[in-house]
C-alpha cells in the first residue's frame, strides 16, 4: 500500500494554501512513487504551534506554517517579522531561494524539521472601524490588534497606533463590540474571516510581509525511499512557484471583493511609516545581530 | 472513584496536597488580578498590557492540572456506575482496584511521554514573557506524579480493606 | 485504529472508570499502538486543550459563582422568588424554577445551580408535604436552564472550538432559557394539581419590594457582566474576571461576609470544580484528536450528507443522536468530541453556527437531566435521598417538556436568533 503522509494546515479548505497543497498532493500522486498525500486543513489538528512541535517529535508529519510561531523555537526566524523588510515579489523569491533560505533551512534542519517550500502571504495591512489610515497620525490612539509578539508591539506602536496583543480567535468579537478599533492582516485573511462586517477601512500600510513554510517532521522524511524524497524535492520546488503565483492573484482579487463588500481602501503614506521604523530595527539588532538582516536587505 | 470513608492519606500525601492546595490558591489570585489588571489597562488606562493574556492563560494551565490531581483524591471526575452497582461487593472492590491501577499506570506513561517534550521546550520561549515554555509544560506531568501517588494509596488501602468492611 | 479507540473507551465507562481517565486511557492505549503516532501527542494535545484565553471564563464564572453564594445570595433570590410566584399552586416548585433562572444570570455551570439551590429547595419541598420524586425532577431540570441563560461555561466551551462569537450565543440563549423555564413552571402546575399539592396564600409569602431590595445586588451582576460584553468594554473572558471583583467587592464591603479563610476555601473549590470540567477537555481534545486524524470526521460528514440535504431534518437526526449519546454521556465530551466533527456539516448546510451551538447545547445539557447518566439528577437525587430509578416517575414530563423546547427552538431559529440579531451580532 502507499505510505500517506497527512499535512497539516490552519486555514479553511477554500484558503490558497491549501488549494496549493491539494495541487502539490495531484503532483505526488501522479509522480506514482507510492506516496500519497492528504491535506487536513482547517486546524482539525491544532494550531500552528503545535504543527512545529509535533514535527519536531513526530507527531506531525507535514505541515503549512508561519515564521512567526517558527521564532518560538528558532529564535532566528523573527526577521521575518521586521516591517518593511521584503521589498517586492522578486525580491522575496531572491531572498527565500539564496544564501538566506538555505542557512534557515540548516537551522531547521537542526531541530528536526525540513523546509520543503517557502509561501509568500502578501503584505500585511491595517484594518480599523474608524477612519482610512494615511499617515501615522491617522493611527493615534487606535486600539489595533496584533499577535503576541514584542517586535509586532513595537512595529505598530512605532507606525503611531496603540498594539494590543489578543488571540486571533477573539478578534471578531473584540471589534464587534468595539474593545478594539482594528487589526492588520492580509486582503485574504481580513475577506476570509469577514473582518469587512465589523471595520470600514482597509488601508495598504504594507508593513509586514512574512513568508510561511511548508515543512517535514525529518523522522517522516528519513524513513521515506530515495524515489519518494526526490519527486517530493522536485515538486515541492514547483509547489513553491505555484503558491507564490496564485497569492498575487488572490490578493488582487481580495482587494477588490473587500471593496464590493463596501470597505473603503486607501493606498498609505508607506515612505512616512517605514522611516519610523530605525528604534524597531535598533532594537533587533542588538538582540539578533545585523547579519541575517544585512544579507536580506543585500539580496536583489 | 469516591473515596471510601474512613480512608487517612498518608503523612506524605498529605503534606504535598497541602503544598499543592496553597499553590493553587497563590495562581488563582495572580490569574484573577493579572486578568483584571488587562481590562483596567486597556480601558481606563489606554495602555494595552502585551504580557497579561499569557500570564493568566500559564496561570490557568497550571490551576487545571494541579487541581485536576486534587479532584482525583476528592472524587470529583466522575464515571458511569451502572454496572457496577448491579454487581457484588466483591467484583466491585476488584474492579476499583482495576481502575485505579489503570490510573496509576497512565499517570505514569503520560510522565514518561512528557520527557521528550519538556526537554524540546526548553529551547521554546513564550512570545509575549519570554520565559521557557517548558516551565508551563512541567504542571502535567507534576500533576500525574501526584495522580501516581493518589492510586498508590487508594490501591493499597483497597487491598487492606475487608469486602464487608467497604459500605460504598 | 478507531476500533481500538472506541472499543478501549466503553469498555473502560463500563467498569466505572471516569470519562475523563477514560477518554485518556483510551487514546494512550491507541497512540501506543500505531506505527506512525508517537506516545508524546497525549501530552501535546493535552497542553494545547487547556491552553487558551476564552476557556479563562470557566474559572472565572466558577469563581464569582462560589463568591456570590458564599455572601447568601441563594437565600435572598429564593426570598424574592418566593415573593413573585410562591402563591401560585405547587408553589415551592415554581419558586425552585424562579430561583433558577435568576441563578442562571449569575452562575455559568448547571451542577452549581443544582446543588446550592437544592440543598435549600428540595428539603423545604419535601418538609412541607411535596413528594421526593417531584422535588428532585423539579431542581434537576429547572438547573438545566442554568447554561442557557447567560453566563456559560458550556457556550464558552463550544465558542472556543468553533470560533463563535461568544457574546452572540450568550445573547442567543435567552428566549430559550426563559421558554425552558415556563415550560416547567407549566408541567409542575399540572402535576400539582393532579397531586393536589398546597400552595401558601399570598399573605403568608414576603413582599415583593422588601425582597427585591434584598436581591438587588445580587441581581445587579448579570446587568454588569452582560452590559459590559455588549457595550464593548471587556470580552466575555474578561466579564468574568469583572464578575468576580464585583461579588468581591460587595461580600467584603456590602455583606461582610467574606474572609481570608473563606476566599482561600472557595478559590481550591473552584480550582477543583474548574479542573474537574478542564481535565475532561484536556483529554477530550486528545481523543478528538485521533478522530481527526482517523478521517472521522469525513465519515461522519459522508452518512449525514447522504441522508438528508434539508437542514430541519439533518439538525433533527443530529438533535436525536446527541440525546441518545447523552442518556450515557456527560455533556462536555460530547461538545468536544463532536462540535469539530459536525460544524462542517452544519455550514455545508447553511446552518448558522451560533443557531448550531444553542441547539447543541440544549441537547447536551437535557443529557445532563435524563437517566442512566444525568449529573444534574445524581446531585439532586443525593441531596432529595433517593435513588435514580424511584426519582423516574417524576423525572418524565419535566424531561419531556424540556425536548419539546428544544424541538421548537430547532422547527423555529428565530425563537433563538432575533436576540442576537436585535444587539446586531
Ligand atoms: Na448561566
Ligand atoms: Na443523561
Amino acid at each position: 500500500a502507499d505510505t500517506t503522509i497527512r499535512v497539516a494546515s490552519v486555514t479553511g479548505p477554500t484558503h490558497h494554501h491549501n488549494v496549493s497543497l491539494r495541487w502539490f498532493a495531484d503532483q505526488i500522486a501522479a509522480a506514482d512513487v507510492g506516496l500519497k498525500i492528504e491535506v487536513l486543513d482547517g486546524a482539525q489538528l491544532g494550531g500552528e504551534r503545535d504543527y512545529i512541535e509535533g514535527m519536531m517529535l513526530g507527531s506531525i508529519q507535514m505541515a503549512q506554517v508561519s515564521t512567526a510561531p517558527l521564532s518560538g523555537f528558532i529564535p532566528q526566524f523573527d526577521l521575518f517579522s521586521l516591517p518593511y523588510l521584503i521589498r517586492d515579489t522578486d525580491h522575496f523569491k531572491n531572498v527565500v531561494n539564496g544564501p538566506v533560505g538555505e542557512e534557515f533551512s540548516a537551522l531547521a534542519e537542526e531541530r528536526g524539521i525540513k523546509i520543503l517550500a517557502w509561501f509568500d502571504n502578501g503584505y500585511r495591512n491595517v484594518f480599523n472601524k474608524v477612519r482610512p489610515i494615511n499617515t501615522p497620525d491617522d493611527l493615534d490612539g487606535l486600539k489595533i490588534r496584533v499577535m503576541e509578539s514584542p517586535l509586532m508591539v513595537n512595529t505598530v506602536n512605532a507606525m503611531g497606533g496603540s498594539a494590543t496583543p489578543m488571540s486571533y480567535s477573539e478578534l471578531y468579537t473584540a471589534l464587534e463590540q468595539g474593545v478594539l478599533d482594528g487589526g492588520e492582516n492580509a486582503a485574504g485573511n481580513v475577506l476570509n474571516d469577514k473582518f469587512y462586517e465589523v471595520s470600514g477601512y482597509y488601508s495598504l500600510t504594507q508593513h509586514f510581509r512574512p513568508p510561511g513554510v511548508v515543512a517535514i517532521s525529518m523522522a517522516t522524511w528519513n524513513g521515506l525511499d530515495e524515489a519518494q524524497q526526490a519527486a517530493i524535492t522536485e515538486q515541492a520546488a514547483a509547489l513553491q512557484e505555484y503558491e507564490i503565483e496564485l497569492t498575487g492573484q488572490v490578493g488582487a482579487e481580495a482587494l477588490e471583493e473587500l471593496k464590493a463588500k463596501g470597505m473603503e481602501i486607501n493606498e498609505a503614506d508607506v515612505a512616512s511609516f517605514r522611516d519610523r521604523m530605525g528604534p524597531v530595527y535598533e532594537d533587533f539588532k542588538e538582540k539578533n545581530g545585523a547579519e541575517l538582516l544585512e544579507a536580506v536587505q543585500n539580496t536583489e | 472513584m469516591m473515596r471510601p470513608t474512613g480512608q487517612k492519606n498518608s503523612v506524605i500525601l498529605t503534606a504535598l496536597l497541602a503544598v499543592v492546595k496553597a499553590s493553587i490558591i497563590g495562581i488563582s489570585v495572580v490569574m484573577v488580578v493579572v486578568t483584571l489588571a488587562q481590562v483596567i489597562f486597556r480601558y481606563v488606562l489606554a495602555e494595552p498590557l502585551p504580557w497579561s493574556e499569557e500570564l493568566a492563560r500559564y496561570c490557568f494551565v497550571w490551576i487545571v492540572f494541579l487541581g485536576g490531581a486534587v479532584g482525583l483524591e476528592r472524587g470529583f471526575h466522575l464515571g458511569v456506575d451502572l454496572l457496577v452497582n448491579a454487581m457484588p461487593p466483591g467484583i466491585r472492590r476488584g474492579l476499583e482496584a482495576l481502575t485505579t491501577m489503570f490510573i496509576g499506570v497512565f499517570a505514569a506513561t503520560v510522565i514518561w511521554a512528557s520527557v521528550p517534550v519538556i526537554n524540546m521546550n526548553m529551547m521554546q520561549r513564550s512570545p509575549a514573557l519570554g520565559v521557557q515554555m517548558s516551565w508551563i509544560y512541567l504542571a502535567i506531568p507534576v500533576s500525574m506524579v501526584l495522580i501516581v501517588l493518589i492510586c498508590l494509596e487508594r490501591l493499597i488501602h483497597i487491598l487492606r480493606t475487608p469486602a464487608a468492611e467497604e459500605g460504598v | 485504529m478507531l476500533t481500538i479507540l472506541f472499543l478501549t473507551f466503553f469498555v473502560l465507562l463500563l467498569i466505572n472508570m471516569p470519562i475523563a481517565f477514560a477518554l485518556g486511557i483510551a487514546t494512550a492505549v491507541t497512540l501506543l499502538t500505531d506505527p506512525v503516532l508517537p506516545i508524546n501527542s497525549i501530552v501535546t494535545r493535552a497542553f494545547v486543550g487547556v491552553d487558551s484565553f476564552t476557556l479563562l471564563a470557566i474559572p472565572f464564572f466558577i469563581i464569582a459563582g462560589e463568591l456570590m453564594n458564599a455572601c447568601g445570595i441563594t437565600e435572598r433570590i429564593v426570598a424574592f422568588a418566593r415573593s413573585l410566584v410562591g402563591f401560585i399552586r405547587g408553589g415551592l416548585a415554581h419558586v425552585s424554577i424562579v430561583s433558577s433562572m435568576f441563578f442562571a444570570g449569575i452562575s455559568g455551570s448547571a451542577t452549581a445551580d443544582a446543588s446550592a439551590l437544592g440543598s435549600m429547595i428540595i428539603p423545604a419541598m419535601k418538609k412541607n408535604g411535596f413528594d421526593a420524586d417531584y422535588a428532585v425532577a423539579v431542581n434537576a431540570s429547572s438547573s438545566a436552564i442554568g447554561p442557557i441563560i447567560p453566563p456559560s461555561i458550556m457556550m464558552v466551551i463550544y465558542g472556543s472550538i468553533a470560533n463563535v462569537s461568544i457574546a452572540s450565543l450568550f445573547l442567543a440563549g435567552f428566549v430559550p432559557g426563559i421558554a425552558m423555564g415556563l415550560g416547567l413552571m407549566g408541567v409542575a402546575y399540572y402535576i400539582a394539581k393532579k397531586r393536589n399539592y398546597p400552595a401558601p396564600p399570598r399573605s403568608e409569602l414576603p413582599p415583593i419590594l422588601g425582597s427585591l431590595k434584598e436581591a438587588a445586588l445580587a441581581l445587579l451582576m448579570p446587568i454588569i457582566i452582560l452590559g459590559g460584553i455588549f457595550s464593548g468594554v471587556f470580552t466575555a473572558t474578561e466579564a468574568g474576571v469583572v464578575a468576580v471583583a464585583y461579588a468581591a467587592i460587595i461580600g467584603t464591603f456590602v455583606y461582610k461576609t467574606l474572609s481570608f479563610k473563606l476566599v482561600g476555601t472557595l478559590l481550591i473549590d473552584a480550582a477543583v470544580t474548574t479542573a474537574a470540567a478542564m481535565f475532561l477537555i484536556a483529554m477530550a481534545t486528545s481523543f478528538a484528536w485521533l478522530l481527526a486524524w482517523a478521517g472521522f470526521g469525513a465519515a461522519v460528514l459522508g452518512v449525514l450528507g447522504g441522508i438528508s440535504s434539508n437542514p430541519t431534518v439533518a439538525l433533527m437526526l443530529i438533535v436525536l443522536f446527541i440525546l441518545i449519546l447523552g442518556l450515557f454521556i456527560e455533556g462536555i465530551p460530547i461538545l468536544i468530541i463532536f462540535t469539530p466533527v459536525l460544524l462542517p456539516v452544519i455550514q455545508g448546510l447553511g446552518i448558522d453556527p451560533v443557531f448550531f451551538g444553542v441547539i447543541m447545547v440544549l441537547s447536551v445539557v437535557i443529557g445532563s437531566v435524563t437517566p442512566p447518566v444525568g449529573i444534574l439528577t445524581y446531585i439532586s437525587c443525593a441531596i432529595g435521598g433517593i435513588t435514580i430509578s424511584q426519582a423516574m416517575r417524576g423525572l418524565v414530563p419535566f424531561c419531556a417538556v424540556l425536548v419539546f423546547v428544544l424541538f421548537l427552538c430547532v422547527l423555529f431559529p428565530p425563537l433563538v436568533m432575533t436576540v442576537p440579531a436585535i444587539f446586531g451580532n
